[in-house]
């Protein structure tokens, strides 16, 4: 439902319907569905995590270091997880969201 | 020993951030106080004074009527919005091509994002700039900097209640005493002058600027709790040109004051075109800091240290325009704003000295944090 509507009502839905991610994880799925490849947009779509995070709607549940270089190299990944305060930012979002054609 | 090189890391990202709203709300108060400049400024040029003069139907500069000073300080407050629209223009190219693709796909989501950026740009434009922009006029810059210094109490005790943000007793000592520094202020001048019987106007417009930017701040933070910094603000500063050119400007020309023309005339002069680009460049940079350090360190905190732009304003005037027309040359009043600043200042400080662990999340959400959380996390 989220999907094509602005970068933080996806990243809650996403983290709600598929679960606790990695940030590397969540970016790279923003990557591809925003069609933003470059490492300026990753770090972008990265900070705006921080910010959901920042304000309470989403949390971090276990961290690691990029060892292998898959997302930055010796960066410190997050695990996400959504947490009730974003669960109903959420739902109030998908009553108030602008109908698209076939929604 | 991994363990711990996770710990530090974590750790180390959240002073990063914090440390980067700091930063930001730095920024904007530095932007901020120098934009009293050429605020102040724009009301010297004799293409001012000649409309304000029209409109009062006077030949006089001294019998000037409010009317005039109100249509001149709508025109000045039109040109900011739409100067400070230009600069928002570069910047987004600079930020690339998909800020503005988000732009598209958060103006579309009315009931979602476009309603904060309206109230935002009503409370911000036609009430806190406009009321700002009286004050510079009536009163001075100086005093019109530092009479809206307490709006991040009322920012602060709406992002409590109405966000749910967390606020530490070490952020409300600090609010406290910027509150007591700007009472410091207002309350001698606005003596002074109620004593001399002059127009209370200004201070009016310095109310308007108070509650005003306080009140935009709670309503931009719910706004970018789902969009993004540069987007809202774009939007917001969309909407007040909407307010002005739609509405306000269309107005005065209905009232048969030439705006136009004399906005034509303003521009036209390359000195005043200069000021303009500068009131845009400074008062665009300075919305834009305020806006990202929100998400990161809290409407409260963001507002208490954008709130320095009283002290630097006060610094940029005394070294460009100088002491007697920055602060006036009476004992009791430069006496009472200074001693005020020092007391915002203060409280500052004391905001900015607080624990990074109050300020990792913004909101009571009853979550843990992980069990590989540094010792500063809540």
């Amino acid at each position: 439902m989220m999907e094509g509507r602005p970068y933080k009502f996806r990243i809650l839905e996403i983290l709600d319907t598929q679960g606790p991610m990695w940030n590397s994880d969540i970016v790279r799925q923003l990557q591809n569905e925003y069609g933003m490849p470059s490492d300026y947009y990753r770090d972008c779509l990265n900070f705006d995590l921080i910010e959901v995070a920042a304000s309470g709607m989403i949390c971090e549940s276990e961290a690691m270091i990029d060892e292998d270089g898959s997302f930055r190299k010796d960066s410190l990944l997050l695990k996400y997880k959504i947490t009730q305060l974003g669960v109903d930012l959420l739902n109030e979002l998908r009553t108030k969201v602008t109908q698209r054609k076939g929604e | 020993m991994k363990k711990l090189d996770i710990n530090e890391k974590r750790t180390e990202a959240h002073k990063k951030r914090v440390r980067y709203g700091y930063i930001m709300a730095l920024f904007c108060a530095i932007f901020w106080g120098i934009w009293y400049v050429p605020g102040t400024f724009i009301w010297n040029f004799d293409v001012v004074n000649d409309f304000q003069m029209l409109v009062s139907g006077v030949l006089n500069p001294d019998d000037i009527t409010n009317k005039g000073f109100l249509a001149a300080a709508i025109m000045i407050t039109a040109l900011n919005c739409a100067f400070v629209m230009l600069s928002y223009f570069i910047w987004n190219l600079c930020l690339g091509k998909a800020k503005f693709s988000e732009m598209k796909r958060s103006i579309r989501e009315l009931r979602c994002c476009t309603k904060y950026y309206l109230l935002g740009a009503i409370c911000g434009g036609p009430v806190a700039i406009l009321g700002s922009f009286i004050a510079m006029g009536y009163i001075g810059g100086a005093f019109a900097a530092v009479a809206a210094l307490a709006y991040p109490v009322i920012g602060t005790m709406l992002s409590r209640t109405w966000l749910g943000q967390k606020i530490s007793h070490r952020a409300i000592a600090g609010v406290l005493i910027i509150l007591m520094g700007s009472i410091t202020i207002y309350a001698i001048a606005l003596f002074d002058d109620l004593q001399k019987g002059t127009s209370l106007i200004g201070y009016v417009g310095g109310l308007m600027a108070l509650c005003g930017w306080g009140i935009e701040g709670a309503v931009a933070a719910k706004g970018i709790d789902v969009s993004e910094p540069d987007v809202a603000i774009t939007m917001r500063f969309g909407m007040e040109s909407l307010i002005w050119f739609v509405v306000m400007l269309p107005a005065l020309a209905l009232l048969s004051i030439p705006v136009y023309e004399y906005a034509w005339y303003m521009i036209s002069d390359p000195i005043i075109l200069l000021t303009l680009v500068m009131l845009g460049l400074t008062f665009g940079f300075c919305y834009v800091a305020w806006y990202k350090a929100f998400p990161l360190i809290g409407v409260g905190r963001g507002q208490a240290i954008g709130s320095l732009y009283g002290l630097c304003s006060v610094i940029f005037l005394v070294l460009f325009i100088g002491v007697a027309d920055a602060i006036g040359e009476e004992p009791a009043r430069a006496a009472s704003l200074v001693i005020g600043a020092i007391l915002c200042t203060i409280g500052t400080v004391i905001m900015f000295t607080e624990k990074t662990g109050e300020v990792q999340c913004l909101r009571d959400t009853g979550e843990s944090q992980g069990e590989d959380s540094g010792e500063d996390l809540p």
